[in-house]
């Protein structure tokens, strides 16, 4: 009896887990697994909107307003307060050296680094390395799931979504400082989102504002660029098949 | 007869190439990796030099567009780009449709040029694909701040040709399918009028 109700849950959790990350068709490789389009196409529209009326202006004030020696502060700062998310992920992916040298940034650039406003451990040969909890469930096994654009973050998988929840809740910097500081990191992470913005102005606008279709331009750049990423920079062999073979 | 004895005399040499391109299914050149990597070093030589000099839009866009048909296998990536419209489509739209497609590359890929001014493109590496080869190449930019360019360089009946590029894993050919798609669709998959469109689109 408890054999088979076992069973039922296993069965339904399988097939949830089934339906979410359903990975997309692997030998059609430019297809994407959309099946939230029409929502999707809503939040890009609302999504854009912000970026018209919000985003892109303070991007813009951002970049008079910022210096290039201050936004390398920003930028610093707030890429250190990633590294012990960076260290947990890359643990639980079983690479112990890439964990190691992320906590070796951490505790470099909090001290010598005079809080991580500076970033001595590049120097030092310690070199950047981000991931995600996104990344570690693609180290898992996990497929990447439906596409969604998300409200405020844009382009986005179900296995990455999942991956912001965690890491957001799960982020070992919540227990290493104490939370008084809270407003300020988080302040610091919304100022280096303008700071983004404006970095990558030219590039965004092409995207969004210049294009048939941004919704489906984005979709495109997003994953084709995170299936890269994750694939250790290759290209699928998918993608590079003799064009002459259908003639 | 071996490859050597190509050298000894012309006589021969004609004779032995004969006697290769008549083994059937066998290519009559095997192009190598050095010709695909000579082929993209040429091509970003040619497209920088174009946005470093310091000519008009207009002319610049020419010049592209000149790089893009000496390089690239336009037809080819204007076929699929367009994908099963292609099929349905005559002669004469097809020809008009290539045409029309290449100027609006050019066009497209070619407004984003003032990112490129004072970069560079180096070329490290490449590696064997079924139909040609895949040239990995890093684009730097003046601030110093690099990319990763990947070329996929095929062989187009004893020719290298440039078919598509990859920009840190995105590939052009599918953003180009994406625009098109999408002007074909809202043209009720006219290809005629997809075709004066993209006269001035990009």
């Amino acid at each position: 009896m408890n054999f088979k109700h076992i069973n039922i849950v296993k069965i339904s959790l399988l097939l949830s887990i089934g339906l979410l990350f359903s990975a997309c068709a692997q030998n059609t490789p430019t297809e994407f697994n959309d099946p939230l389009e029409q929502i999707n196409r809503k939040t890009h529209a609302f999504n854009k909107t912000l970026d018209t009326w919000m985003l892109r202006p303070a991007g813009k004030a951002y970049g008079i307003v910022v210096n290039d020696f201050a936004d390398e502060i920003i930028n610093d700062f707030t890429d250190n307060l990633s590294e012990p998310s960076n260290a947990t992920n890359h643990l639980l992916q079983g690479k112990i050296i890439k964990s190691l040298k992320s906590t070796a940034r951490f505790l470099v650039n909090s001290t010598i680094g005079l809080g991580g406003i500076i970033d001595p451990a590049s120097r030092l040969g310690l070199i950047a390395d981000e991931s995600n909890f996104g990344e570690t469930l693609h180290n898992w096994g996990v497929g990447e799931g439906a596409y969604i654009e998300l409200p405020f973050y844009a382009a986005s998988t179900v296995r990455d979504t999942t991956g912001i929840m965690v890491d957001f809740m799960m982020d070992p910097i919540n227990s290493i400082l104490p939370s008084k500081y809270r407003p300020y990191t988080q302040g610091a992470k919304l100022i280096e989102l303008a700071g983004d913005r404006n970095e990558y102005g030219d590039m965004i606008d092409s995207v969004l504002y210049q294009n048939e279709d941004s919704y489906a331009s984005q979709r495109l750049y997003y994953l084709q660029n995170r299936r890269f990423e994750l694939n250790n920079n290759t290209i699928s062999d998918d993608d590079l098949g003799n064009p002459y073979d259908d003639e | 007869m071996t490859m050597n004895s190509i050298y000894i005399s012309r006589r021969s040499a004609v004779s032995s190439l004969v006697g290769i391109t008549a083994l059937l299914g066998m290519p009559a050149f095997a192009l190598s990796k050095s010709e695909a990597e000579e082929l993209i070093n040429y091509l970003s030589t040619d497209v920088l030099s174009a946005i470093n000099a310091k000519s008009s839009r207009n002319e610049m866009f020419g010049k592209f567009e000149t790089i893009f048909s000496t390089y690239a296998d336009v037809p080819l990536i204007a076929r699929k780009a367009l994908g099963p419209a292609w099929r349905s489509a005559n002669k004469t739209q097809r020809i008009a449709y290539v045409s029309a497609f290449r100027g609006y590359m050019a066009r497209y890929y070619g407004k984003q040029f003032k990112e490129f001014i004072g970069a560079e493109i180096t070329i490290d590496k490449s590696r064997k694909t079924s139909g040609g080869y895949l040239v990995d190449s890093k684009i730097i930019f003046k601030d110093g701040s690099n990319y990763l360019a990947q070329w996929h360089v095929v062989d187009a009946r004893g020719k290298f040709l440039m078919y598509n590029l990859f920009l840190e894993g995105v590939s052009v050919l599918s953003d180009v399918r994406v625009q098109i798609g999408s002007m074909l669709d809202k043209r009720g998959g006219s290809v005629d009028k997809l075709t004066s469109y993209l006269l001035t689109a990009g």
